[in-house]
């Protein structure tokens, strides 16, 4: 900018010049298709479908893109109804719900319907992913809510197996803290999720409320739902957490949590998805682990979760799409593919046929095993559906965050009781809005 | 100056007071940035020591090669460059060329339509995004520089600055160039353009720093890794590899420094054009 | 057309003539046509959204009057919003406006010296890198187990907190971050203002046998005021828009909860990109748009009074 005078000539060759580079990025090979993800652990393996869908068809290359989850949402939320989305989107049933019932997301094809429902997935799979009788997506990943617990600690405490049920929970994890000489907290007996952004509070306290015999949502009538956990369940979840912090004080907000504590060996035991396997054997490979199913109380119980592969209305291929479907769940890389998945990513291949491929992997990699099998006493359950669910949860979840900061709910059964009545009165609210709610 | 009054002693205590508190007071501002640094040359494992120790014991390169190699950075670079520097180019045309319109030239209606184009500015982008998008979507731009760059060709604080900057121009020149028989583009170009080139380099700077630290946009504007932005792009890999404390340093070291070396660069046009601004307020 | 021109010597700068018109219409037009379609029309469509019951998903938007602002003042999350935004904006701006005024009287003294030329640009580095990079340093300066801030409020015996996620610190910690980043800037727009206030000034001051601190209550803050008022209503508004700030730092597990740092804009965020209710939204932003004009006016009301 030397000379004022040919700065309008440079602004315009600027722009002359970026609309060349733009072109040449968008100009796409003959067809070109995206797929988005909200698992960035994932992309190794989309990456490599592409890679081998791409050597079978060489005039269709797949773009795989990964978001954090919270991101990929709210890209679909902007993208999907406007038919800007990717062509192939990877979401969570609950998120695809509400494209769904807009018509973002149109219902699969003979072809894969059928393949849906040929006997090769959970019929809670199959049942999950239909509405009004036709079927959305194919499954992609799952993994079941287990219990991961550090066999070091364990066996310095004397223990050998996981908690069986919650009163063994609760004893153990007692053990298992460690305090520093003022008494605070150095390493979680039971690491629960205290805070965090977004719905995962939440989520996380309602395997316990499921075990515990409740409900986030309640169906009252067909198609009518209200608050399922204004109930003992609800209350005896929240106890769990506010005695484990205040009472029992087996875990604490000044410590680290989650997935990093345990990498860290700041906490003894968690609960969460097979992924955690995944990112241990590469973070933190020397701490040893082991996997137990969840706890039980009221219920034995533990959540089925999965994520589904859909074809969105925005593919300008959707027969590309479906068939790139096809190549991922049924193709003749499917066991490279597995491989994959049980070697670098961690979440669990969805088909139920697993083991005729991979007939040893619990043996290679044990932890595995309670991710993808339960004792048979236990009852799975799937993530709530309801296109609300989002929202429901993470309004719930702020209000936890807050319950399990404040000291005057331990034994005091009354205000804990207020609290989650009005919890519960929000999450009715938000069935109300979305003219779900029946009481 | 007028301390010479005041006994020596005083003045001397006085002074090392002062500065023992600026030190601290800069040395808190800058800590944040030499901890990066610093931290960003660790070996992994030494960012978990406790105490926290400031100089890493064995420097290492190992994490900037890292970041090179597992993801695309200097692809983020060139796409950072190209949005803020396209919509910084354009910004400064719309900006003088209309400021000069709004300072110089009288028309009907032009106090009205400065103060409307101006009471934009109160809102955040964020509050009317989707109707943004929806546009950008229907010319087909979603995720190419195009879409990028089109809500920032124009910034209201520019084309303030800039009118403020051409006012004080003496109507003189100006009305001597027309009597000349230049023509308005030429004064503009010959004449306002040289003129107001402190101003404009000021405005360059302010407008590059503010587009290149835009998050929101690219994040709903982009949908494929090569279109991210430095920004974006840090904010993801911080993401994926959130416990490698030293690669999200080198991270964040790699993608503030350009910045900080375009300041070290321009740092008396960046105080300028904060002063012009905070003057004529 | 310029010959043409030349004879008409008469006019200058105070009547239009053609060229002048014909100027007009080349810059203005495409710029008053970005203006409307990139900034006017969103914006007034905002607005209109907001008395309607819009769903991003959705394909009918039917209207529906007030509803969405009626429902705004009996939203808790949003009357949060609103009550941490205004805390935040009134100790972000009082702090960071007190300690800038603060550097700026010390460098503002003894111009002479090379070295208060680095003292700005030390102060001033903090407000140039984006917020991304920023938030990755300061998510880690507050981190409850690794943290250096744990290991500097040790030293005077404090125990270690978790800065960022409990809910009672968060927002004043994300306020502290904030007046890190904006010190620098403020600071330079006060020495502006000191620069302007005469020498002779100061020396009848210390002529009168003033110290330093009574010259600067009687006479540098009095001369000061338009700039303090200026910056006052800047950093309000800039603190009532805050939002990237508050997203980078409740990114990730290492991040704040929403709620006690939820600040208007990131709630409108929120409803809008997450929920898809942009017609509530839009009411969040047309309230953000009321407040904001107000604090613009009394800005132009207080610089004018002077």
């Amino acid at each position: 900018m030397k000379s004022g005078r040919s700065f309008p000539v440079i602004t315009v060759a600027a722009c002359i010049i970026m609309l060349i580079l733009s072109s040449l990025v968008c100009a796409a090979p003959s067809k070109k298709l995206t797929l988005w993800t909200g698992y960035p652990e994932m992309e190794p393996f989309f990456k490599a479908a592409a890679k081998w869908y791409n050597e079978l068809h060489p005039d269709v290359t797949i773009e795989v893109a990964s978001f954090p989850l919270r991101e990929v949402e709210r890209k679909y939320a902007v993208s999907l109804p406007t038919r800007t989305g990717p062509d192939i989107a990877e979401c969570h049933l609950y998120i695809a719900q509400m494209h769904i019932e807009n018509g973002s997301i149109p219902p699969n094809d003979k072809k894969l319907d059928s393949f849906l429902k040929s006997g090769v997935y959970n019929p809670l799979m199959v049942s999950e992913s239909t509405w009004r009788g036709k079927t959305y997506g194919l499954p992609i990943l799952f993994s079941l809510d287990s219990m991961l617990w550090n066999v070091a600690m364990f066996h310095e405490a004397g223990f050998k197996a996981g908690p069986k049920d919650w009163d063994e929970m609760i004893s153990m994890a007692r053990k298992l803290t460690r305090y520093d000489s003022a008494g605070r907290v150095i390493r979680s007996g039971l690491d629960l999720r205290l805070f965090g952004a977004g719905s995962g509070v939440a989520a996380k306290w309602w395997y316990f409320l499921k075990s515990a015999g409740g409900s986030l949502f309640e169906e009252v009538r067909e198609g009518k739902y209200k608050a399922g956990y204004d109930n003992e369940a609800g209350f005896d979840t929240t106890k769990l957490y506010v005695d484990g912090v205040h009472k029992y004080k087996f875990t604490s907000h000044e410590i680290k949590h989650d997935v990093e504590a345990f990498a860290n060996e700041v906490s003894a035991m968690f609960v969460r998805e097979a992924w955690v396997v995944g990112y241990m054997r590469k973070n933190a490979p020397k701490v040893k682990f082991d996997v137990s199913p969840m706890p039980a109380y009221k219920k034995t119980n533990a959540l089925y979760f999965w994520t589904n592969l859909y074809v969105t209305s925005s593919s300008k291929y959707p027969d590309i799409a479906r068939d790139f479907l096809m190549f991922v769940a049924n193709g003749p890389k499917l066991k490279e593919l597995e491989n994959i998945m049980y070697n670098e990513v961690g979440w669990m291949p969805p088909r139920n046929d697993v083991l005729k491929r991979h007939p040893d992997i619990y043996e290679k990699i044990p932890q595995y095993k309670y991710f993808s099998i339960v004792p048979d006493n236990y009852e799975l359950y799937p993530y709530p559906r309801l296109s609300v669910t989002d929202e429901a949860f993470t309004k719930l979840a702020e209000r936890l965050v807050k319950i399990y900061q404040d000291k005057k709910f331990v034994d005091n059964p009354d205000a804990l009781r207020t609290a989650i009545h009005e919890a519960a009165n929000e999450t009715n609210e938000v069935l109300k809005e979305a003219g779900l709610y029946a009481k | 100056m007028m301390n010479r009054r005041n006994t020596r002693a005083v003045n001397s205590a006085g002074v090392i007071c002062k500065h023992t508190i600026l030190v601290v007071g800069a040395l808190i501002s800058i800590f944040p940035f030499i901890w990066m640094v610093l931290t960003a040359f660790k070996p992994e494992p030494e960012t978990l020591l406790w105490p926290p120790r400031v100089l890493p014991m064995e420097p290492t390169w190992q994490n900037f090669i890292n970041i090179f190699t597992r993801w695309p950075f200097h692809r983020f670079f060139l796409n950072s460059f190209i949005f803020a520097g396209v919509s910084t180019l354009t910004i400064l045309l719309t900006s003088s060329a209309a400021g000069y319109a709004f300072a110089k030239i009288r028309f009907w209606g032009r106090d009205l339509l400065f103060f409307i184009f101006l009471a934009t500015m109160i809102l955040p982008f964020e509050t009317y995004m989707i109707p943004v998008y929806l546009l950008v979507n229907k010319l087909g731009w979603i995720n190419t520089y195009q879409g990028l760059i089109l809500p920032f060709v124009i910034m209201s604080f520019g084309l303030f600055l800039m009118r403020q900057t051409i006012q004080s121009i003496p109507d003189e020149l100006i009305d001597a160039a027309r009597v000349d028989g230049c023509s308005e583009f030429r004064i503009y170009r010959d004449l306002i353009l040289p003129l107001s080139k402190g101003s404009l380099s000021a405005l360059a700077i302010y407008a590059f720093v503010s587009v290149y630290g835009f998050f929101t946009w690219p994040l709903v504007v982009t949908t494929t890794q090569d279109m991210y932005t430095t920004e974006l792009g840090l904010a993801m890999f911080q993401k994926a590899f959130f416990t490698e404390y030293a690669l999200s340093m080198a991270g964040a070291a790699v993608t503030s420094l350009p910045l900080i070396f375009l300041f070290l660069f321009f740092q008396r046009n960046i105080i300028t054009g904060i002063t012009l601004t905070g003057l004529k307020g | 057309m310029e010959r043409v021109r030349r004879n008409m010597r008469v006019p200058i700068t105070r009547r239009l003539v053609w060229p002048q018109v014909f100027y007009c219409i080349v810059v203005l037009v495409p710029v008053t046509i970005l203006y409307l379609v990139i900034r006017i029309i969103p914006i007034i469509q905002t607005i209109w959204m907001s008395f309607h019951k819009w769903d991003l998903v959705r394909p009918l938007h039917p209207f529906i009057g007030l509803d969405n602002y009626v429902k705004l003042f009996n939203d808790r999350l949003f009357l949060d919003a609103l009550r941490n935004t205004t805390v935040f904006a009134i100790v972000s701006v009082i702090v960071t406006l007190a300690i800038a005024l603060m550097i700026a009287l010390m460098l503002e003294k003894s111009m002479k010296w090379k070295i208060d030329a680095v003292y700005k640009m030390l102060f001033f580095l903090p407000v140039v890198p984006t917020l991304v990079p920023v938030s990755v340093v300061w998510k880690w300066i507050y981190d409850p187990t690794y943290g250096l801030l744990n290991y500097l409020v040790g030293i005077f015996g404090i125990k270690p907190q978790g800065w960022l996620i409990n809910p009672k610190l968060a927002l004043w910690s994300i306020i502290l971050m904030s007046v890190w980043k904006g010190i620098g800037y403020y600071m330079i727009l006060f020495l502006v203002g000191l620069k302007e206030i005469s020498l002779e000034l100061y020396e009848a001051a210390s002529i009168d046998g003033a110290g330093t601190l009574q010259r600067i209550r009687y006479v540098t803050l009095p001369l000061l005021r338009p700039i303090i008022l200026f910056n006052l209503v800047i950093a309000t508004m800039t603190a009532y828009n805050v939002f990237a700030l508050v997203y980078v730092m409740t990114m990730g597990e290492q991040g704040a909860p929403a709620n006690p740092v939820r600040v208007i804009v990131f709630d409108m965020y929120e409803n809008g990109f997450r929920y898809l209710k942009m017609g509530y939204a839009s009411a969040e932003a047309t309230i953000l748009l009321i407040i904001v004009s107000i604090l613009t006016f009394l800005e132009f009301r207080s610089v004018r009074s002077r």
